[in-house]
């Protein structure tokens, strides 16, 4: 229990720290909200409605009335409204948040299934010809940027072969499922690959352990040996990256909704940068900083079920 | 570019993006040769470009979703050209052809006919009988009209085109299909303001009560001769053509407006035919898309009412043999051929564009390329090799970057730096109105003449509009002339004189025009020559 009370006390901490800084930087970087929403340049607003409406949003308070009310809001789960779309930014993250849940859930399934399978595969066949192609191909999973691979899967398989629609259009669930496909790939890769290098070293470490030996010399068969023995035990490293890797690939959601064109929380908040939005990006940031950290709390709870010797009080 | 040469630019593209990515550094110059055969993918097969059965859909893919359809309450594109062309009608309107001869003048659209007062004060039109709105809302009547326009003039109001409407006094209903607009001014612009400017377009008064603004912005309800079928703010737009639009159904059954911010796969889109019709924005996205079989590559200098120009703000160039040299030094014409051929119309050597009304150049000062000249009226202006900077910033897009990369050459040539950072845009317009730059490259201008020249008037938001900070008051006088004067042959002439003011006077340096150039699949005929914005689904017809 006492655990987590603390866990809960630094959950708050980090969300207010992270809220305070998004405030912050918002506020340090030039660009007016209002005068991105009117076209200034051609003269179709006046000076004055521009003050009316910096007022009626609360822009022309001080900096510590704005956040001190920012903060209160944020605390009642109030987002207030969106300075660029006039609606309700609770409303644009209901919208958004579910395409990037689905693309999220299907990149680090597809992480943790390629990753873990390739891992395994190499470290039960060290420095076979195997070993080095799941090995040269991580690295280059790892280097590539998510826009470019982006690209190249639609270039490949959605261009030249013709497989997926190049435009992301699904009004079915068969067709939600199949342009989720490329994006999935894209933004699972280089997880993936940071997966079944660690899942690889923490196989190759545990197969060398004492007990392997023994399961073998009971004459256990290495199908059991791998996945009752081995692999339960080299989990914990391979789950502490895939916890991080999805912090990492919701970041990398931005690029890839960018590409394929998708609805989602990442094109959302570069569009809120873009536009000064502040209430569309403080109330995102809100609601990854709590994906992120629950997504750790259950990476922390996953550990007491995988070894029993760990305990949280 | 065809087929087989499209991978080798897609295979420089994405080796200059990896090895960005993977040096962590400079990407090398691309590397232009042809790949070896073995990495040659299968090539693609033709796309069909046959005329599709089933309904006629264009599918226009654009770069940004639209934020709000509601026709006072939006800027820029897609937003535009929806409201004004697919889902509003105005009072006149431009035509959708550029004339033979001369500018475009406004036409009838909603009113039949109109008249002015003696004093120019007071317009009375007459509206078309039987007029419906989209969906059942009725026919339009005098208090729509009364509606549209007090909406934006109500002083509390937020939306965004509320300046459209700032000269109007007050609208007065005669009858059902009678209605006079009283003026706080007279304006030689009003009517062209009305054909061109969101704000004039016409909303069901009906709708827009019974759904409230934010509603309306999703599901807005106008005469147009397209109706919203669905709306993803920033997504997905579809529109479905207007049974009972008053001057007949349009040929183009749908409309769907779809977003990809990435011009690669927009134009990989276009050219598999998931996409039929294309704003070519960039040089890259036109070298993909022209001379492509089953496209269709349309130029519309017509609509070019936008103006390159660098925009002199600091007082380091107030001495008028400074401005001189500054636009002597550069050769507008490679700067031309080299940045702005492909989207572009020609140099420019006025501030008015050729298609605006009152455009002229016969009689203005010259500025073409003269370096030595350059240098001797620095000289006489006391500028020392080295001793004048320039700095500014701009937005990575628009092709400025380059642009300024080959000013800072010839300055360089005459011995004046130029320093520049690219910044994002809501940073950038932060500096520009701040007076931060000491001069900018962005576009400007509009069809009205007047919307162009209030960029010179020193009673325009300085930095905001009149972004040279300029004040000069015979101009001033003379923008003010032209504004009232309701007689063309005079308004023309005061034009004239203007720019012949103005360019003597150099407080910004024109450029180049640029063109509107659109791509479509050649089973979609017209519109080409188009007078302003370029997307009329409604003058679109399937061969």
């Amino acid at each position: 229990m006492a655990y987590f009370i603390q866990r809960i006390f630094w959950f708050a901490l980090t969300a207010l720290g992270v809220l305070t800084l998004v405030f912050l930087l918002l506020r340090l970087a030039p660009g007016d909200p209002v005068e991105v929403m009117f076209d200034i340049q051609t003269d179709n607003i006046s000076v004055e409605t521009i003050e009316r409406i910096r007022r009626d949003y609360g822009l022309d308070l001080p900096l510590h009335r704005q956040y001190l009310n920012y903060i209160a809001s944020a605390i009642r789960g109030d987002f207030g409204t969106s300075f660029y779309f006039r609606r309700p930014v609770a409303q644009e993250m209901k919208r958004n948040f579910p395409p990037t849940a689905a693309l999220a859930v299907a990149g680090i399934s597809i992480a943790i299934t390629l990753g873990v399978g390739s891992g395994i595969i190499s470290a039960l066949r060290p420095n076979t010809l195997i070993d080095y192609i799941v090995t040269t191909v991580s690295m280059l999973g790892l280097s590539a940027p998510n826009f470019w691979l982006g690209i190249l899967l639609i270039y490949v398989f959605a261009f030249q072969l013709r497989w997926f629609p190049i435009v992301s259009s699904a009004t079915t669930l068969t067709e939600h499922l199949h342009i989720l496909v490329l994006p999935a790939l894209t933004i699972g890769t280089s997880s993936a690959a940071l997966i079944a290098r660690m899942t690889r070293s923490a196989v190759l470490e545990v197969l060398g352990l004492d007990y392997i030996r023994t399961a073998y010399a009971k004459g256990l068969a290495q199908r059991t040996v791998v996945y009752k023995h081995a692999l339960r035990n080299a989990a914990i490293p391979v789950i502490t990256i895939a916890g991080l890797s999805f912090a990492a690939l919701l970041g990398g959601a931005v690029v890839v909704e960018f590409v394929f064109a998708r609805e989602g929380l990442g094109w959302l908040i570069v569009g809120a940068v873009y536009n000064r939005d502040y209430p569309v990006l403080q109330g995102s940031m809100v609601l990854l900083v709590v994906i992120i950290m629950s997504v750790n709390l259950l990476v922390d709870l996953t550990y007491t079920l995988l070894d029993p010797r760990i305990r949280y009080d | 570019m065809n087929r087989k040469t499209l991978l080798p630019f897609a295979l420089v593209l994405f080796l200059a993006f990896g090895a960005a990515a993977c040096g962590g550094g400079e990407a090398p110059p691309a590397d232009t040769g042809t790949p070896s055969s073995d990495s040659t993918p299968q090539e693609p097969s033709e796309p069909d470009t046959s005329e599709p059965d089933g309904p006629k859909v264009v599918t226009w893919s654009y770069h940004r979703g639209a934020r709000s359809l509601d026709a006072h309450d939006q800027r820029g594109s897609p937003d535009y050209q929806l409201v004004m062309y697919s889902l509003f009608n105005g009072l006149v309107r431009m035509p959708d052809y550029f004339p033979d001869n001369g500018a475009p003048m406004p036409q009838p659209d909603l009113a039949t006919e109109w008249n002015v007062s003696d004093d120019g004060l007071v317009w009375t039109f007459k509206l078309r009988e039987g007029v419906q709105f989209h969906k059942g809302y009725g026919t339009l009547t005098a208090n729509d009209v009364k509606y549209s326009y007090e909406r934006l003039m109500d002083p509390d109001t937020e939306l965004i085109r509320s300046g459209d409407v700032r000269n109007i006094e007050k609208v007065e209903v005669i009858d059902d299909l009678t209605v006079a607009i009283h003026l706080k001014n007279a304006s030689a612009a009003f009517l062209m303001d009305m054909a061109t400017l969101s704000g004039y377009l016409i909303v069901s008064e009906k709708a827009v009560e019974a759904m409230g603004n934010e509603t309306f912005a999703e599901s807005p309800i106008g005469t147009g001769p397209y109706q919203v079928e669905s709306y993803l703010p920033r997504g997905e737009v579809i529109f479905k053509a207007f049974e009972d639009y008053w001057e007949g159904r349009p040929e183009v059954d749908e409309v769907r407006v779809i977003v990809q911010p990435d011009e690669t796969v927009a134009a990989l889109a276009f050219l598999q035919d998931e996409v039929n019709w294309l704003a070519v924005r960039s040089d890259e996205a036109y070298d993909a898309v022209v001379d492509q079989p089953g496209v269709t590559v349309v130029r519309h200098p017509t609509a070019s009412y936008g103006i390159e120009a660098l925009w002199l703000q600091t007082e380091k160039v107030t001495d008028r043999r400074i401005r001189h040299a500054l636009a002597y030094a550069v050769d507008r014409d490679t700067l031309f051929e080299q940045f702005a051929a492909k989207l572009g119309t020609s140099k420019a050597d006025t501030i008015l564009p050729p298609s605006v009304f009152g455009h002229r150049t016969d009689h203005l000062p010259k500025y073409d390329y003269d370096a030595d000249r350059a240098r001797q009226l620095l000289e006489d202006a006391g500028v020392t090799e080295g001793s004048l900077t320039l700095t500014t910033a701009t937005i990575g897009t628009g092709g400025y970057p380059d642009t300024l990369t080959a000013v800072q050459n010839f300055w360089g040539q005459v011995g004046v730096n130029l320093d520049f950072e690219v910044v994002e845009h809501a940073a950038w317009q932060a500096k520009y109105q701040a007076g931060e730059n000491e001069f900018l490259i962005v576009s400007a201008g509009r069809r009205e003449p007047d919307q162009v020249l209030v960029h010179f008037e020193s009673t325009s938001r300085m930095g905001a509009v009149n972004y040279m900070f300029y004040n000069n008051p015979q101009v001033d006088e003379l923008i003010l002339q032209q504004r009232t004067e309701l007689d063309n042959d005079r308004r023309l002439s005061i034009l004239h004189e203007v720019q012949a003011l103005i360019m003597e006077d150099l407080p910004a340096i024109p450029l180049y025009h640029s063109a509107h150039v659109t791509a479509q699949r050649d089973y979609i005929e017209g519109p080409d020559n188009v007078t302003t914005w370029y997307f009329k689904p409604a003058a679109m017809h399937f061969k």
